[in-house]
């Protein structure tokens, strides 16, 4: 595997009794883009991230993330980063305590960090409320929280699932700006979401799962470009093409 | 294990430690927990048992080295020990949210071991310490010595602390077994249910009292083997205080060490293997929604769809099958079962005599405490929806009491059965109608007990979701029942001698007015209190 690619899966299946959550995924994911990862309910998007960041399992397959096989979750917890879809929170911590508690589970020297926490926080508008309790939180400060300590030792991979869910429209847009960032410096951003515009913004490639299965995988505008617009004259956009993809599939496999 | 895991691990056990704290001091009705806790262990057991520690203090003082009161202590210890091991894996097993952020920062056995440590720690700090610590200061006033104390809590820690290992190893061998044998929820509880009974019953067995005389000094072990070697510990553990140290309580301490290593080895092991297990199982709603789709969507059963308070009774019990996690706050219940089980095989005669009686009372309890002592607190995330779509929640707490009945009816049909076979006609028919008021009554007791507090906050073991009634009030709604119920079956056994029928008629009907009233009561509080609710008192 070459150092460009920071997540690989070959034939990556996840299986539940009878039941297929994932099915033979093979993913090429290079370093330093946002990946768009899409799919409609109950595709296979948060099994997919669980077995990328070693909370699962595979039933079958092999995955690496940053040259690292994802069953080693010794090295692996070193290069990713978690912001899922419920923010892991302790409610009786203040926000600082809780920045405070990623770093040390990292063993990061939290004088060090803290600058960049206060940096972030600062720009998601989170600084003044940082010491108050998490109980007292809304939902979108619990997000900006969680966003916060995913990205806080600076991983190799953050894998993010509906960060912007909750968000008011500034806080989002300026969490838009800070993936962009993230992808700029060399950190990968695995974007999990349904907010369509927001991966047709800022993803460099999407992949569409559907029913376990990858059935697409481009930039957004080449997807965008496979949309059959000759019954209309309005532009077509990722939503478009997104429905296009899944009812084709649904249709084909019956 | 490297530096880095003992590390991680230390940070989880801080942080956990410092939020459980925090919520004790922060919430009155969980400081007020503790409080009664260290009240009741720590001042009112020391001063009630004081005669007994003073015997015990007087035997050290005057050379009489009580070698036997000391084994019996020693091996209470060993199953005390075993028991709250395995009791830490029926409950707090299930992590919340925070985990993912945990697993997903350091490795697996830094994980295992954070929450091994942080098991024990809270196991000792908030339950054993209080408890024990009155004694300790007992025996030291009353040798007039600190070293008595302070070697009999040195030589109680490889007895506690080992058996707990070992309890806790076995629970998790029998989850990791039961996961990988796809035994549920239920095959897996009841394995280790049942293993900590054959426990208690072998240390039933072993150890009586000889009705001499109350107390510790009136113990003895009835057999040479566990006897001798945990009396032969205490000899040698406590030898400055007159103790005889021989090779058998080497040995004896040698296992305890070999038990207490071998038991955190063995744990660590095991639950890091389960955490994977774990997040498997927590990661199977996203199948779950596609498959109740297709195969298992359950439609109430037809006996059950009548009414909307039995439909509502009848998801409860579904919602329980599915997850036995819902009831496992009866488990410390399971000592009193544990010693009527006891009772009945030294004396299997007994069972005529206590069988029924502690079925019926059984299925009050279970009436009461499964489902009604804290009404509406595991339904926390519902309510926005009950308060918008209900004009009362009262359908809510209706079918949480006919759940509970319901179980408890069955229990109570057994118990009057089992009176059936030596009791009068006349006898059997009280034992109907006690049952028929009994249960009912202590759904709806309950139901008022817990709408007096009320608790929506889920306890907490990495944001753990549950919200059980507390112990207190799960164990003080258990002895209430009890001394209700053995009211009641004091009232069919022992007819007032000399007295008329119509005075008996008269006492039967002032407790039956008194059980039904109170249960009532209970119901039309809980109701009061709910239709009131808004979401500003969660």
């Amino acid at each position: 595997m070459t150092r460009d690619l920071v997540v690989t899966t070959t034939d990556l299946t996840k299986r539940y009794g009878n039941t297929t959550a994932v099915e033979s995924l093979d993913l090429d994911i290079p370093t330093g883009i946002v990946y768009g990862f899409l799919g409609p309910n109950g595709a296979g998007k948060t099994t997919t991230m669980r077995m990328l960041t070693g909370l699962i399992d595979p039933s079958a397959g092999h995955a690496m993330v940053a040259d690292t096989p994802v069953t080693d979750r010794r090295a692996l917890v070193e290069h990713i980063g978690l912001m899922p879809e419920t923010p892991p929170l302790y409610d009786d911590l203040s926000g600082r305590e809780q920045l405070q508690f990623a770093a040390d589970l990292r063993a990061l020297d939290w004088p060090t960090v803290e600058d960049r926490a206060i940096e972030l926080a600062d720009r998601l508008d989170l600084a003044a409320d940082l010491d108050r309790r998490i109980s007292g939180y809304s939902k979108g400060m619990r997000q900006k929280t969680a966003f916060i300590q995913a990205v806080l030792h600076d991983p190799d991979i953050v894998f993010l699932d509906e960060p912007t869910s909750g968000l008011d429209p500034r806080a989002a847009h300026t969490l838009r700006e800070l993936i962009t960032d993230l992808a700029a410096g060399d950190t990968t951003v695995f974007l999990s979401t349904h907010i369509l515009p927001v991966v047709e913004e800022i993803a460099d490639e999407v992949g569409i799962l559907y029913e376990g299965r990858l059935v697409a995988e481009d930039t957004p505008s080449n997807l965008v470009a496979r949309v059959d617009r000759s019954e209309t004259d309005t532009p077509a956009d990722l939503e478009d093409a997104f429905l296009e993809i899944t009812a084709d599939t649904a249709e084909h496999d019956g | 294990m490297d530096a880095e895991d003992y590390h991680g691990a230390r940070v989880v056990v801080r942080t956990e430690l410092r939020t459980h704290t925090r919520r004790l001091r922060e919430n009155t009705r969980q400081t007020l927990a503790v409080l009664a806790w260290i009240v009741i262990f720590g001042i009112i057991f020391p001063l009630v048992l004081q005669g007994v520690v003073s015997g015990f203090s007087q035997e050290l003082v005057s050379g009489r080295f009580p070698r036997g009161s000391l084994g019996a202590l020693f091996l209470g210890f060993v199953v005390g020990g075993f028991y709250l091991g395995i009791l830490t894996t029926f409950s707090d097993t299930d992590p919340g949210a925070v985990y993912t952020l945990i697993r997903t920062s350091i490795a697996p056995p830094a994980v295992a071991l954070g929450r091994l440590v942080n098991g024990l720690s809270q196991v000792l700090l908030f339950l054993v310490l209080p408890a024990f610590l009155g004694f300790e200061i007992e025996l030291g006033l009353d040798t007039g010595s600190p070293l008595p104390p302070v070697l009999l809590g040195i030589a109680l820690l490889p007895v506690l602390a080992g058996p707990f290992l070992v309890g806790r190893a076995t629970g998790a061998f029998i989850q990791y077994a039961g996961l990988t044998a796809h035994l549920g929820g239920w095959g897996s509880r009841l394995l280790r249910f049942v293993l900590v009974g054959l426990v208690y019953l072998v240390f039933r067995l072993f150890i009586s009292p000889s009705g001499q005389s109350p107390g510790l000094g009136s113990l003895h072990l009835q057999a040479f083997i566990p006897g001798q070697p945990f009396q032969a510990y205490a000899s040698l553990m406590l030898a400055p205080l007159g103790g005889t140290p021989t090779l058998l309580g080497v040995l004896a301490l040698g296992v305890f060490l070999v038990g207490l290593a071998g038991g955190f080895a063995a744990t660590l092991r095991l639950e890091t293997a389960l955490l994977l297990r774990e997040s498997d199982s927590t990661s199977e709603p996203e199948q779950a929604d596609e498959s109740t789709t297709t195969h298992s969507t359950r439609s109430t059963a037809s006996t059950w769809g009548r009414t909307p308070r039995t439909r509502m009774a009848f998801r409860y019990l579904v919602r329980t099958r599915r997850d036995p996690g819902m009831i496992t706050h009866l488990f410390p219940l399971s000592f009193v079962v544990f010693s009527l089980v006891a009772g009945i095989i030294s004396s299997p005669g007994t069972i005529s005599l206590v069988g029924g009686p502690a079925c019926v009372i059984g299925g009050a309890v279970i009436a009461g405490e499964a489902y009604c002592l804290n009404p509406l607190g595991d339904d926390g995330d519902q309510l926005p929806l009950v308060l918008t779509s209900a004009p009362s929640p009262r359908l809510l707490l209706q079918g949480r009491a006919f759940a509970g009945i319901l179980p408890g009816l069955v229990l109570g049909g057994i118990g009057i059965v089992l009176s059936a076979l030596h009791g009068s006609l006349g006898s059997i028919g009280e034992t109907i109608v006690l049952t028929a008021v009994l249960i009912p009554a202590a759904a709806g007791s309950a139901l008022g007990l817990g709408a007096f507090t009320p608790s929506f906050e889920r306890r907490s073991y990495m944001s753990v979701e549950r919200a059980h009634p507390s112990r207190f009030a799960t164990i003080g709604f258990l002895f209430a029942t009890m001394i209700i119920g053995g009211i009641g079956f004091g009232l069919i056994w022992w007819p007032f001698p000399g007295v008329s029928l119509l005075i008996e008629v008269i006492a039967w009907a002032v407790y039956l007015l008194v059980v039904t009233g109170s249960g009532v009561t209970g119901y039309l509080f809980a109701v009061e209190v709910f239709d009131d609710l808004t979401l500003d008192d969660i």
